[in-house]
């Protein structure tokens, strides 16, 4: 009798179990996720994510990601990423770490996707994006991220630093991100030598062995067609660096994003008043500088001073550009982001066939790109000290 | 990738060896009936068989799924088994955890599954046996997500899960079965199947 009543409330717990699993299925409508804050820091967030189909299938109409695929001539090879996801009430909640990156990854190019949309609607890139995380450099290479323009895609390579991984870092995705608009903008006018966008001289170094200079030029003649194409593509270089800093701290606005998962010291924040270009000559100094020491000892990343400084002079932009616009545009206007982005887009956009001239024009000064935005280009410090000092940088909504 | 192919392609050429070889040795004894089967004392058919089962079931999964990268998550099991005759019912807890980190990120869970078998075994009585299980059952899991010292948790709701199973018995001891099984699962949180390999012990008690 007491087996009998033992079976019964075993089979009878069983059965409500049973009940609970089938009574239980609320669809989650909000994906747990980290999220950069821009006073600096990050937290974690239920966010709504509306254009992914499946959150269990990384892929839908802003984005495809992919975990750690191999990169042929069609792009990334396989399939989407299929996140690990748990739901709980109305929240799924990723399983592991590079769950929640394959999934802040697609966030984050939604929030792009959706911001573009009204902001630059000439825009030239097509969507989906297709974006890897945990991408595996041959050398081994960590904490960084790339755009390649031959294959249009975007790329995080694996994180082992103590920062907020680069894949929630909502920032250098969309610093990478913005590579591919002046990818598409002024890509067939300056090819780069390298079209790898890595960060840093030692990985653009190791990853393309020419520290971002075209592996032919050997010339250090000032008046030689490969000398004055490789200052004018390292002076475009940090165009596109600068540029893409000051969009990132825009859309996200973090001017000190990178600090978040690179750390930094605040080397590339955007909000530091620090506006000084460089002239040609220096660009042409720091080449010929690079040219001699890679004749004499080999390519090595100690000698990319023109790459490092490509990336120091695309700091100096960022923040020009982004004063300009903070002194331009009402900084507690509910529409300051989209007021800034849409002139700075069209901008970029109306500057097209001019900056495909200068190509290889000898002449071609970094501080060039400042007129095309409609910031004077002679000026040295466009605002002054005082009203500078009343910015919130570092705090725009 | 290569050791899980060669394990299960190994694990499949060996159960079916098995079974092979017990279906014609009972085909034999059972066809002629010239000589019985000679049982020890302690193998002598009970009606109801009950035993206690310990093991480790080692899954194998990508941290996300089409990634080149594959993990192997051991999880813990604890079984009780009922049996009679070729027909047997298990059931079975099985606990797992893993933990991820990157920087200032870690995510851990913690799993709790509970799973019905049915077994078939064939050929019971023979030391050396092979058998086939289908199993449903429920799980659930709390997920910890620590970001910069800041710490959440989120429990699951219950999720049913189901698998079929392949297994080889070797009986070692008068009342031990060694188990080495390979199933395939289908949770319902997880969008595709997952194979593992469990290896377990059986304790039969004697005066059940």
């Amino acid at each position: 009798m007491r087996s009998k009543n033992l079976l019964l409330s075993v089979i009878g717990l069983t059965g409500l179990l049973y009940l609970a699993a089938c009574g239980s299925k609320e669809t989650p409508t909000h994906v747990l996720l980290p999220e950069i804050l821009p006073s600096g820091g990050s937290t974690l967030s239920e966010v709504q994510i509306q254009t992914l189909p499946d959150p269990k299938v990384a892929a839908g109409s802003a984005a495809v990601v992919y975990a750690s695929p191999k990169l042929t001539r069609d792009g990334f090879s396989g399939d989407a990423a299929e996140p690990h996801l748990s739901e709980s009430g109305h929240v799924w909640i990723p399983m592991n770490v590079d769950s929640s990156a394959a999934l802040s990854v697609y966030y984050a190019f939604e929030k792009l996707q959706q911001f573009e949309s009204n902001v630059f609607p000439q825009s030239m890139i097509r969507w989906p994006r297709k974006v890897a995380i945990n991408f595996r450099l041959l050398d081994g290479g960590v904490n960084n991220a790339f755009y390649t323009g031959r294959y249009d895609v975007t790329a995080i390579v694996p994180y082992n630093s103590s920062g907020l991984p680069v894949a929630f870092n909502s920032g250098i995705v969309a610093h990478e991100h913005f590579h591919a608009h002046f990818h598409a903008l002024f890509g067939s006018g300056f090819v780069e030598s390298s079209e790898l966008h890595l960060h840093g001289q030692k990985a653009q170094a190791s990853a393309t062995g020419r520290c971002g200079l075209d592996e032919n030029i050997v010339s250090t003649d000032k008046t030689s067609f490969e000398f004055i194409r490789t200052v004018n593509e390292t002076i475009y270089r940090s165009w596109n660096e600068g540029l893409a800093d000051f969009y990132a701290a825009l859309v996200t606005g973090s001017t000190n994003f990178f600090d978040e998962s690179l750390l930094g010291e605040g080397r590339r924040d955007v909000g530091v008043r620090d506006f000084r270009l460089a002239s040609r000559l220096e660009f042409e100094s720091w080449i010929e500088n690079d040219i001699e020491v890679e004749m004499s000892i080999g390519r090595s990343y100690k000698s990319c001073e023109s790459l490092q400084n490509a990336y120091r002079q695309g700091s100096q932009l960022a923040r020009r550009t982004y004063a300009y616009y903070l002194a331009k545009y009402d900084k507690n206007s509910p529409s300051f982001k989209q007021d800034v982005a849409k002139d700075f887009f069209a901008r970029l956009y109306e500057s097209q066939s001019s900056m495909k001239a200068r190509a290889s024009s000898s002449n071609l000064q970094p501080s060039w790109i400042l007129t095309q935005l409609g910031i004077s280009e002679n000026e040295s410090t466009p605002i002054d000290a005082a009203f500078m000092k009343s910015l919130p940088l570092g705090d725009v909504k | 990738m290569r050791f899980i192919r060669n394990f299960t392609q190994a694990f499949f050429f060996a159960f079916i060896f098995w079974t092979g070889v017990s279906f014609a040795e009972e085909s034999i004894t059972s066809g002629e009936a010239k000589e019985p089967v000679v049982l020890l004392a302690s193998e002598e058919p009970r009606p109801l068989k009950l035993a206690i089962q310990l093991g480790l079931d080692f899954r194998f999964e990508e941290p996300v799924n089409t990634s080149d990268q594959k993990d192997t998550n051991q999880a813990y099991e604890l079984g009780f088994l009922l049996q009679k005759k070729n027909w047997a019912l298990v059931e079975e807890l099985i606990y797992s955890q893993d933990e991820s980190s990157g920087g200032v990120l870690s995510i851990s869970y913690q799993a709790l599954e509970w799973n019905h078998w049915v077994q078939y075994h064939f050929v019971p009585e023979k030391r050396f046996h092979p058998y086939l299980g289908l199993a449903l059952g429920l799980s659930a899991n709390e997920v910890t997500t620590k970001l910069s010292g800041v710490s959440r948790s989120d429990q699951s709701r219950i999720y049913f899960n189901y698998a079929g199973a392949a297994g080889i018995s070797y009986r070692g001891f008068s009342q031990v079965e060694f188990l080495c099984e390979l199933r395939v699962w289908k949770f319902e949180q997880k969008k595709d199947p997952i194979s593992s390999g469990l290896l377990s012990v059986r304790y039969f008690f004697e005066n059940y």
